[in-house]
């Protein structure tokens, strides 16, 4: 018997510029989570992405191409001012008793491609996700969605 | 702008048909050598497999790798190429390897509940003409910094995939309780 899984538990389309997206009261009845970012920014920056309103405990590392080079560095993954996406997983989301490895994969296809992974350290369930840009704004028309991954 | 989950519930309601099942899912309760699915060539419906795994590992030291096999087969069929970024760029090519060297685990120094976490993607299991493709992304904090890993790998044999069992690289070593390991299935065109 198998299990339907990647469950769309909530989207949002910016009707105006908005610098940050929350999603509170997460269902806490899936294993993995995953958020799609797809749209366009006022700014090419970096984007973050804060559990439980906690900025204190993340950490990251990235590789990324930037069509002429590779390299690594310990930053946070960007959008651009063109159309771009970012894909990011959190592993045991729900679980109290674990870190929350993320992995997340970041497409701006006038700037670069990356990958990402980091965790953050604390065991408490995720129940909220704060999105944000960096510097600026998210534009209209970009488009948020949580998934719930059944574990 | 902030939306409240719990006022969304209604998106469960419609959500659309999916081709993207969770198939098996085994999570720890006691430390064990390895963890096995088999039967897999049941799963005719699918195309391709996605593994989600979060392990950590009785190794000493605070990091292990997570190996993987295809149908029981020890023979030096596996290749592995791995790109790891962990304060420098480094590649590997692993080949007439005896499996298939894949996911970051935690271990015994890491902190306490310091998981490794990632994703496997198989293509075709089912396909008795290809040598069997595999692609792994996996992070892991080690000491005060993530390690970044995304690997390929090929299986060089032809035979349908029945059975995937997941072992810590030495043999000698155990995962440990609260690891947990989820198969799924991915339908592909008629």
């Amino acid at each position: 018997m198998t299990t339907s899984t990647y469950i769309p538990l909530g989207t949002t389309t910016l009707s105006s510029a908005t610098k940050s997206v929350t999603f509170s009261n997460i269902d806490q009845n899936y294993g993995d989570l995953m958020i799609v970012v797809v749209g366009t920014v006022e700014t090419a920056n970096a984007t973050f992405m804060i559990p439980n309103g906690d900025t204190s405990s993340l950490s990251y590392l990235r590789m990324y191409g930037t069509g002429s080079a590779v390299a690594m560095s310990e930053s946070r993954l960007g959008m651009d001012d063109s159309d771009s996406s970012l894909i990011w997983e959190w592993f045991d989301y729900s679980a109290t008793d674990k870190h929350k490895n993320f992995l997340v994969r970041a497409d701006s296809p006038d700037n670069q491609v990356g990958y990402l992974g980091g965790k953050w350290a604390n065991s408490s369930a995720i129940t909220s996700l704060e999105i944000y840009h960096n510097v600026d704004n998210f534009k209209a028309g970009t488009k948020f969605s949580v998934w719930g991954i059944a574990k | 702008m902030a939306w409240n989950m719990g006022l969304m519930g209604a998106a469960l309601s419609s959500a659309p048909a999916v081709d993207f099942d969770l198939l098996e899912t085994t999570i720890l309760t006691s430390n064990v050598n390895s963890v096995n699915f088999t039967g897999l060539d049941s799963y005719t419906d699918y195309k391709d497999l996605h593994v989600r795994v979060i392990a950590r590992s009785t190794r000493g030291g605070d990091a292990d790798t997570c190996n993987i096999r295809f149908n029981n087969d020890s023979s030096n069929s596996y290749i592995t190429h791995r790109v790891t970024a962990d304060g420098s760029l480094s590649i590997i090519t692993n080949t007439n390897d005896s499996s298939q060297r894949y996911m970051q685990m935690a271990a015994t120094t890491s902190g306490a509940g310091v998981f490794g976490g990632g994703t496997i993607d198989i293509f075709d299991f089912l396909d008795s003409s290809k040598n069997t493709s595999s692609m792994c992304k996996t992070t892991l904090q080690r000491g005060t910094s993530p390690i970044l890993r995304f690997s390929t790998g090929s299986f060089l044999k032809t035979d349908p995939i029945s059975q995937i069992s997941f072992f810590p690289i030495d043999g000698s070593d155990t995962f440990v309780s609260g690891s947990r390991f989820s198969i799924y299935g991915i339908k592909g065109g008629a």
